[in-house]
């Protein structure tokens, strides 16, 4: 006893002696995406086994020999740093989170997994890069984000959503939009309802492999989208403020005439038509010298503001953990009397009952307004005059008796109906409203049946509830007299239940996971349209002020569906390296008839992890190496909800004179029953690797896909003695898409101080038609055997003969005639999707400054340039104005020029061609963001956890051949939007 | 425990409840639309679809437009008018009907929607006898009207897409298909003129004493519904198209002699307000929501509102220049017939440049674009009488008498001639009176006669000779992608 007492006390008294003599380094590993301290990192000197770990704070302490050495600090789901301690004895460290690492967790159908064990084609958005970018609707915000998913931009309308395409199109006459599916429950609503704030989240699944859980209404591939939950540690607050303005973008300075050249063009075009422009007697009296000059354009466009607050509260403890959140996003359009507004709130709770029993809640509210475009085809929208409208008409005939708002009589509306209409006036006395209501709410149960064996029941309620609302104005003269106004309700709910049961068993050398469940969803939607006139006060131009004149003004619509179906999944690894995954799932739907809306689906997966193999692993450079095959089946039923069976519709009113006394009620056939119809379906192969290299400072994955579409939803000519035009059959019409999918995560600079990051993904595409019972013809495209579905089908301009100025066009077989025949002479000359496409983002970190910047890239899509030809008519459109490129136009014998010589009422002009199809090719500055976090220590002073500015900009610089203000919106200028902002953390 | 426990079971009945709920649950009924076999359920719901079938000939490509526009449309009555080429040009202003640039792909107007009328007539017949409370006196008037409607409509079909019923002097010559059932597969092969003529007549004797002795359905607006006159007088129509005369004129006396249908006395003028050109003078029995309702025999009301089931381009937006985009004006060929002081000539109004058809001048009320178009009246078989008694029996004095009803009231001269020159004079009379009216067309088939256009501002077609292809109007293009079996007319 007493030689152990000593033997201690000689210990005590040489160990403070051999810490005198070794160099202590201490510090705090931190997450770089909070702050948060990280429990568990490893700390190790380079070369040796000499380590620690962090604590639960993630502070670390560790005692060196040498003051010289390298520390590499690495912890699961982050990039490892080497750090040379360089005689330091503080160092604190922030570890960036690897989007690489595989064992972080993602979201998958029905569940979460380990990234190494999943099998398919897979994509993951991180919040921030969302966030980051200026837009109402997060679904412009993902283009570029993810090999594969394409976004087809929504007009500049802000709000406007884009359409998804998920690995190509798919499908030629059933939806080719993707599933989308938030917090586990499929989702029917605009996603213009969702804050990105509130979004943890979005992952795409792309192969069959990874969404055939989905099952019948995967074929186009499954957009996953979680929002932000609650985690276990001290409440912390969140506020964050954007302001900022919108701008609208014209990269090639697209325009109209102005007075000038306006009178000089149709002057000509008077002359060579053999009138006398300065005989007040003809129609054509077009003097020299004008009063006016109005810009119309100008008066249309607008510079904008935009707002965005946010106020969010997370936290918890070991039982029950909340997120909440208030959002309000107000962005005023570049188009004048345009704008959005919404108001989001969410709550999202988590209660662990006991170690067997938790449940969840979660609620989501929106309110979302906005102002749209009105009336784009008639004579009384805002954008559609502000081109066409002729600069010499004022916008005021007698300026005096402006009195107010809804003063009519001082505006002008004496403009011939050729050269459009007042769209200042319409943003005034018309509008063209739309309000929707949305709650979107999830109960979940989990039970623990035994460790290995959990039960999961979710239940999804979501309701909507839209006002639209357009009034053409009492004292709006050019179209109507006496006002009119449309207002339409679309309430819809749609309930989804999902129940499953996991098991899961890890042995030595195996795991084994299986999932079985069963989903039900329903989904209803009615409709209530009204529309009146003849309004009795000027400005009061509701429904309730008009007369309600025909029965036909009141109509009221339905749509509902609803789907069952079974699936199971089963899971295989073996020593953590090899993982063959299979699911199965049954499907029915109510919008195919008894016999055949039952359908099955299912795909296999393997992944091999072969950086575990010792060959590999001999390969110091190689970080992880990872192969992936699949193959499986998937199903597309967005064909509308009644296709299969024989209907009747009640409308068919026969009238015997006028007002709602003379209609009597019938019924007549609507379309033939076809009780065949059945699902179409995606058979799709998918082989990928994934890989790191050189300390993880290059990884990637490459992706080769080939998707099959069978069954293709076809419109079948019938006879029309039958009554019908053509019933939709599955016919033996094929589609083949092919690609490739490349993403890049680079590190060019990786120090303590400095960190240049680059993230780069690119896909390349081919689409072909395989097969196709009859070809088709219709909007100017061709469906034939051994083409694209989306290709351009028009006649081949071939510009202007010298001798004449009249156009001349090229026939099928190559000869140049002045004969324009838009039918027959049509040769396929485009494609209206790219060959490939991708975005480039690049991050610069210095000291709590970040800068980054994206590039999406789109090239291959040919797009036709609809307001190009409506303004430049050649005349056919007198007294319209037109686009200035006309002023090239022919004009003495010899002149070489496109644009042929103008004439008044031109039969030759307004004519479909290939003049106005252009490359739609394009390279866009999509956002750049810098951003400024305040230094900890000072923040903590402060009292706060995180404090930070940013300036962002969205749509910056964009350059293409595509002569309209843009490539994806020709005539709604797509904004470019600049915003400061602040964000604290307390 | 308990409370586990507890948890544990009431989890697997959540699963198992709505599992077991599944069947129905994938049936969803349309709500706002509805099938087949509900309609036929009863006696109210075959009453709905027999008023649809009504509602059906008021489909664009039957009366709606363009059967009505077409007759006149494609001879000497019409042109594309000058000043207005560009609106006329718009391919839902059938442009092609007056330039007679027929092709397959610009033809399937009537086609597509008297097959529509006729299937729905088919569906009503194969059902009917489901309706489980329908009188038989109903059930036998409803089947009387769909075969009266269906015969009328076969006969609207071969008028147009066939050669008149002499061309061949057996009818061997193709007609259309005849149909009587419904199945969305049939692909069927042309009837002969013969055999579409067999079944109309059939189908007309069969079901006009029906309507002679039954009235069970209550329904306001007698011209607008089938009853045994306007039956008769279909049938009249179709014997005089066929140039069985005498059959003609037994069904025109019966019209006549029998019918509540009393001709106008006069033809009298008032000052009536117009869409954009201010005041106008009108005939007063030819402006309103109610035309020429003494002697209408059958009738439709043609609205622009239902856009979805008949039209979006009435006839007023063809024929007048309401909104300044009439499609069609009238020749001088035929305006020059009319004497200077001929009240009729108010049927026409110089807009811009040419004079346009103001025949229906509609703009009454909030329904600017409504017009009632007449598909019977008595005035036709006035003259279809006076035609066949100079024909059949020399009676020059009667057939005189006749038409000068219709000059006299008109303030034109009275018509003097005797024998073939008095048949000329009457179909003249008949070209003018029923001008626009969807007639002139089948009156020159019926007279194996081509015309000269002399008021033509077209490069082609202005003389079209006898025989022509331009008298049996291509098979859509659209009927040829669905039906193998479809034979094509001559010339296309």
């Amino acid at each position: 006893m007493r030689k152990v007492l000593l033997f201690n006390m000689l210990l005590a008294l040489l160990i403070p002696q051999m810490q005198a003599q070794d160099f202590t380094v201490s510090g705090k590993v931190s997450s770089e995406e909070d702050g948060t301290g990280l429990p568990g990192v490893n700390i190790v000197v380079k070369g040796t086994t000499v380590g620690t770990t962090t604590d639960a704070g993630g502070n670390y302490q560790i005692n060196l020999v040498q003051p010289d050495v390298t520390l590499i600090f690495s912890s699961i789901g982050y990039v490892p740093e080497e750090i040379k301690v360089n005689g330091r004895s503080t160092i604190d460290v922030l570890l960036i989170r690897d989007i690489t690492s595989l064992a972080e967790v993602v979201v998958v159908a029905f569940g979460e997994s380990e990234k190494a064990a999943i099998t398919g084609a897979l994509e993951s958005i991180k919040s921030e890069d969302i966030v980051r970018q200026q837009q109402a609707n997060i679904s412009n915000s993902l283009q570029g984000l993810a090999p594969g998913l394409q976004v087809l931009e929504g007009n500049g309308q802000p709000g406007s959503s884009g359409q998804f395409l998920i690995r190509g199109i798919g499908s030629l006459q059933a939806g080719t939009g993707p599933l989308i599916v938030v917090d586990g429950a499929v989702f029917n609503g605009g996603l213009s309802q969702l804050n990105a704030s509130d979004i943890e989240s979005i992952n795409v699944l792309k192969d069959a492999s990874s969404a055939a859980l989905y099952g019948s209404r995967a074929g186009n591939g499954v957009i996953l989208i979680t929002t932000k939950k609650g985690v276990n540690r001290e409440t912390t607050y969140n506020i964050s403020a954007q302001y900022g303005i919108t701008k609208n973008n014209n990269p090639n300075d697209f325009r109209v005439m102005n007075t000038e050249e306006y009178v000089e063009y149709y002057r000509e075009a008077i002359l060579n038509t053999g009138e006398d422009p300065d005989d007040p007697g003809t129609g054509f009296f077009m003097p020299l010298n004008q009063q006016f000059n109005t810009d119309w354009v100008e008066e249309a466009l607008q510079s904008g503001s935009f707002n965005k607050y946010d106020f969010s509260a997370t936290g918890g403890n070991e039982k029950t953990s909340f997120f909440t959140a208030l959002g309000y996003f107000y962005q005023e359009g570049t188009v004048v009397a345009t704008d959005f507004e919404r108001v989001t709130g969410t709550l999202n709770l988590d209660h662990k009952a006991s170690d067997k029993f938790d449940l969840g809640g979660k609620i989501q509210l929106a309110y979302r307004t906005s102002n749209d475009l009105i009336s784009e085809g008639g004579r009384s929208g805002q954008l559609s005059g502000a081109f066409q409208t002729a600069p010499i008409e004022p916008i005021f005939v007698t300026p005096d008796l402006v009195g107010g708002p809804f003063d009519g009589a001082g505006y002008n509306f004496d403009i011939p109906s050729n050269a459009q209409h007042n769209p200042v006036a319409t943003t005034v006395m018309n509008s063209n409203t739309s309000e929707t209501w949305t709650m979107n709410s999830n109960f979940d149960l989990g039970y623990n049946f035994t460790p290995d064996i959990r039960g999961e029941v979710l239940t999804n309620y979501y309701f909507f509830s839209t006002n639209t609302k357009e009034t053409i104005g009492k004292l709006y003269k050019a179209e109507t007299d006496g006002g009119t106004t449309g207002e339409g309700r679309v309430t819809g709910n749609t309930i989804n239940f999902i129940s499953t049961l996991a098991y899961k068993k890890e042995l030595e050398n195996h795991g084994f996971g299986l999932k079985i469940g069963f989903e039900a969803t329903r989904q209803r939607l009615n409709t209530l349209d009204v529309s009146a006139d003849n309004f009795t006060f000027g400005n009061l131009n509701a429904v309730g002020f008009g007369n309600v004149v025909v029965a036909q003004s009141i109509t009221s619509g339905f749509e509902g569906s609803s789907l069952a179906g079974f699936f199971g999944r089963i899971n295989y690894s073996y020593r953590d390296k090899l993982f063959v995954e299979g699911s199965l799932r049954r499907d029915g739907a109510s919008n195919f008839g008894p016999d055949t809306r039952w359908g099955t689906f299912g795909a296999i997966g393997v992944s091999y992890l072969l950086s575990e193999e010792q060959f590999v692993k001999d390969l110091s450079f190689l970080d992880n190496l990872k192969l992936r095959l699949s193959y499986g089946s998937s199903g597309n039923n967005q064909i509308g909800d009644f296709s299969w069976r024989d209907l009747y519709r009640a409308d068919v009113i026969y009238t015997t004179g006028p007002g709602p006394n003379n209609a009597n009620n019938g019924v007549g056939t609507f379309f033939p029953a076809n009780p065949d119809l059945r699902w179409e379906k995606n058979l799709q192969f998918d082989a990928g690797v994934d890989f790191a290299m050189f300390n993880n400072q290059v990884n990637g994955s490459v992706d080769y896909f080939r998707r099959v579409s069978q069954d293709l939803l076809f419109n079948s000519p019938l006879s029309q003695t039958t009554g019908f035009n053509n019933v939709t059959v599955n016919s033996g019409a094929e589609l083949l898409n092919t690609g490739v999918e490349v993403s890049l995560g680079l590190f060019p600079v990786r120090n303590d101080n400095f960190l240049w990051q680059v993230n780069a993904n690119f896909a390349v595409y081919n689409q072909e038609i395989t097969s196709i019972p009859d070809n088709v013809v219709f909007s100017n495209r061709i469906w034939q055997q051994g083409g694209r579905s989306d290709n351009w089908f028009l006649q081949r301009y071939a510009g202007v003969d010298p001798e004449n100025g009249n156009a001349l066009y090229l026939t099928a077989d190559e000869a140049t005639t002045a004969d324009y025949n838009g039918d027959e002479d049509r040769v396929i000359v485009g494609q209206r999707t790219p060959d490939t496409y991708g975005g480039i983002t690049n991050t610069f970190e210095y000291k709590g400054i970040t800068l980054s910047f994206m590039v999406y890239y789109s090239f291959g899509a040919d797009d036709y340039f609809g307001l190009g030809q409506d303004l430049s008519t050649d005349g056919a459109n007198f007294p319209a104005n037109q686009w200035v490129h006309v002023l090239n136009r022919w004009q003495n014998p010899g002149d070489i020029t496109d644009v042929p010589r103008p004439v008044v009422n031109n039969p030759n002009g307004d004519l479909v061609s290939t003049r106005y199809l252009y490359d739609a090719s394009y390279i866009r500055l999509q956002n750049v963001s810098l951003g400024y976090a305040l230094p900890k220590a000072l923040v903590q002073k402060l009292g706060m956890n995180d404090v930070s500015v940013s300036l962002n900009g969205q749509n910056l610089w964009l350059t293409t051949d595509f002569p309209g203000f843009d490539p994806t919106s020709e005539a709604y200028p797509l904004p470019r939007t600049f915003t400061l902002g602040i964000n604290l953390s307390f | 425990m308990r409370k586990k426990y507890k948890i544990k079971i009431s989890f697997l009945l959540i699963t198992f409840f709505i599992v077991s709920a599944c069947d129905d649950y994938l049936d969803v009924e349309p709500e706002t639309a509805v099938g087949s076999s509900p309609v036929f359920q009863t006696q109210e719901g075959v009453l709905f679809a027999l008023t649809g079938v009504y509602t059906r000939l008021k489909l664009k490509g039957f009366y709606g437009t363009e059967f009505s526009v077409i007759g006149d449309a494609a001879t000497d009555n019409g042109k594309i008018p000058s000043d207005r080429e560009s609106a006329g040009a718009n391919p839902d202003r059938i442009p092609f009907a007056y330039t007679l640039n027929l092709n397959a792909a610009n033809t399937s107007i009537l086609w597509k929607d008297a097959y529509v009328v006729i299937n729905n007539i088919n569906v009503i017949l194969e059902n009917i006898e489901n309706a489980a409370d329908i009188t038989e006196d109903v059930k036998d008037q409803v089947i009387a009207e769909c075969r009266i409607l269906r015969a009328w409509s076969h006969f609207s079909l071969v008028g147009l897409y066939a050669q008149d019923y002499n061309f061949t002097s057996d009818q061997s010559h193709p007609g259309v298909p005849v149909i009587t059932i419904t199945d969305a597969s049939n692909q069927p092969v042309r009837n002969t003129v013969g055999e579409v003529f067999d079944f109309i007549f059939t189908e007309m004797n069969e079901s006009i004493p029906v309507l002679q002795s039954t009235d069970a359905i209550s329904r306001e607006g007698p011209m607008y519904y089938l009853n045994y006159f306007s039956a008769v007088a279909m049938r009249a129509k179709m014997h005089f198209y066929v140039t069985n005369y005498a059959a003609a004129l037994a069904d025109a006396n019966t019209v006549i002699n029998e019918g509540p249908y009393t001709l106008i006395q006069n033809y009298t003028t008032s000052m009536y307000e117009s869409d954009g050109l201010g005041e106008l003078e009108f005939i007063d029995d030819w402006a309103g929501s109610v035309i020429v309702e003494p002697e209408g025999i059958f009738q439709l009301y043609i609205n622009e509102d239902n856009t979805q089931i008949t039209t979006n381009r009435s006839i007023i937006d063809i024929y007048t220049a309401n909104n300044g985009n009439a499609a069609h004006a009238i020749s001088n060929d035929l305006l020059a017939l009319y004497e200077a002081n001929d009240v009729r000539t108010n049927w026409y109004k110089i807009e811009n440049i040419d004079p346009h058809v103001f025949k229906y001048p509609g703009a009454f009320g909030d329904a600017k674009d409504d017009t009632p178009f007449s598909v019977l009246r008595l005035t036709e078989f006035v003259l279809m009488k006076a035609e066949c008694e100079v024909r059949l029996n020399g009676a020059d004095n009667l057939a005189r008498d006749l038409v000068n009803q219709i000059t006299q009231r008109a303030g034109a001269s009275p018509i003097t001639s005797s024998g073939d020159d008095l048949v000329e004079d009457i179909i003249t009379e008949r070209r003018k009176e029923m001008a626009f009216e969807g007639n002139r067309l089948f009156d020159l088939k019926r007279l194996q006669r081509g015309f000269t256009r002399v008021d033509c501002n077209l490069p082609e077609n202005c003389t079209v000779g006898y025989p022509s292809i331009l008298y049996a109007w291509p098979i859509p293009q659209d009927e040829l992608n669905g039906n193998a079996n479809m034979l094509q007319n001559d010339g296309y």
